[in-house]
């Protein structure tokens, strides 16, 4: 990221290489259409070229940075457009998919792909309405109200599962 | 709520889906609260990691010609970026600049920041300079920066120790050009003293000469009408 910051192409090409997958899939799952996902991408990666000289390491690691700025624009997007989805509810990634190794992946890869394979794991194990509550609140940055009205629940119900979801995150992610 | 703490809230705060009361509410109590900040944190951990239970899928090739086709040559000189990087921990929290930075960037609506600071609407681009408002003597203490944004025609503007206001009355921003003042807009602080507001002049903000904000009835006058608490000039 320092080289990145510091105006290196080279290395912003191998940041864009490493994080295409993530960011394009994190950015398609929340505004739903492929040409949208493409514009949002484009301008998720301008910006970190454009911001890369104030990342703060101490503060994030990149990819957790990248993918929080992935969501955000993306979520604006949404609300800009007022984007329709094909599906209503987001949906996770399956807890026992992850992509095929590749040799000669780099660390960063190897990173995100353990990381990918533990959070889904932790995700596959909250109960549905769980999981979709909080698809909604994490991918469509929808508000407790706005979850209920969209899943048709009781709102007291829906901020019972986001809570319980998020705990029962936060145990998962903190015992590893 | 547990007791006068908020910590069932937590989480949904992390997440960014309360509702704005409940929100503002637990902004406030985090000004002030280590342990609940504390907590808070581990949840927006969990928030960040959530990205990765995202699917995963491959955008076009031709993408990446687009992308590197965008980008600027990078100017060289960005000494200036660093100093204002570090001067911002005086209006926010230090750990709220990378936060900032990146709403900043993004133009993020209905903003949820690792560092629990700015819920505002912004087109998205990255800021393109600042002006720095000073205190007047109805003021002292107060301070307040216009970060504008890409296009610029955009701006957020962030103030700090400001006195909260009665409900009859609201602080109101203004652009000043050969002395006409055009409302950018109305806000309120909280009791901390600190606000933002996103500034749509529809029109370049380097056309204006300088920025006030006064003390208005509530809603904005058409003109200023009460005094004056901060003031700035736009350099060029």
């Amino acid at each position: 990221m320092a080289l990145v910051g510091r105006g290196d192409e080279r290395a912003f090409e191998d940041l864009y290489d490493r994080f295409k997958g993530l960011v394009y899939g994190l950015v398609l799952n929340i505004v739903g259409d492929k040409s949208t996902a493409e514009d949002v991408m484009l301008d998720v990666f301008a910006q970190i070229w454009k911001h890369a000289i104030l990342f703060q390491p101490q503060m994030a690691s990149v990819k957790t940075w990248v993918a929080s700025i992935a969501r955000h624009r993306a979520i604006d997007e949404l609300r800009r457009r007022r984007i329709r989805s094909d599906r209503e509810i987001p949906q996770w990634a399956e807890a026992q998919t992850s992509d095929l190794a590749d040799p000669d992946e780099l660390e960063t890869q190897y990173e995100i792909r353990d990381l990918q394979a533990r959070v889904r794991a932790a995700i596959g194990a909250l109960p549905d309405d769980q999981k979709e509550a909080l698809a909604l609140a994490y991918f469509k940055g929808y508000s407790h109200s706005r979850i209920a009205e969209t899943l048709n629940r009781p709102l007291g119900s829906v901020k019972t599962h986001i809570r319980k979801a998020m705990q029962q995150l936060r145990e998962a992610f903190r015992n590893e | 709520m547990n007791g006068d703490h908020p910590i069932d809230l937590l989480p949904a705060f992390a997440l960014g889906c309360l509702e704005d009361g409940e929100r503002e509410a637990v902004r406030r109590h985090l000004h002030d609260c280590d342990d609940c900040r504390r907590k808070l944190a581990a949840y927006q951990e969990v928030t960040d990691h959530l990205a990765f239970g995202a699917p995963v899928d491959s955008p076009p090739d031709l993408l990446k010609q687009r992308l590197m086709a965008r980008i600027a040559p990078r100017p060289r000189a960005f000494a200036w970026l660093e100093k204002l990087a570090v001067n911002w921990p005086r209006l926010i929290p230090a750990t709220a600049v990378a936060g900032l930075i990146l709403v900043i960037a993004l133009g993020v609506s209905n903003i949820n920041l690792r560092q629990q600071m700015v819920h505002r609407n912004m087109s998205a681009g990255e800021y393109t300079r600042l002006v720095w408002l000073q205190a007047t003597a109805e003021a002292p203490g107060a301070s307040g920066t216009l970060i504008v944004g890409p296009d610029e025609s955009r701006a957020l503007l962030l103030v700090d120790a400001l006195i909260p206001l009665a409900s009859q009355s609201q602080y109101q921003l203004w652009l000043i050009k050969d002395g006409r003042r055009t409302s950018g807009g109305v806000f309120s602080v909280t009791a901390d003293g600190r606000a933002q507001l996103m500034v749509a002049a529809g029109r370049p903000l380097a056309d204006f000469d300088a920025f006030g904000i006064t003390i208005e009835p509530s809603g904005g006058s058409p003109g200023p009408t009460g005094k004056k608490v901060l003031g700035g000039k736009m350099k060029l």
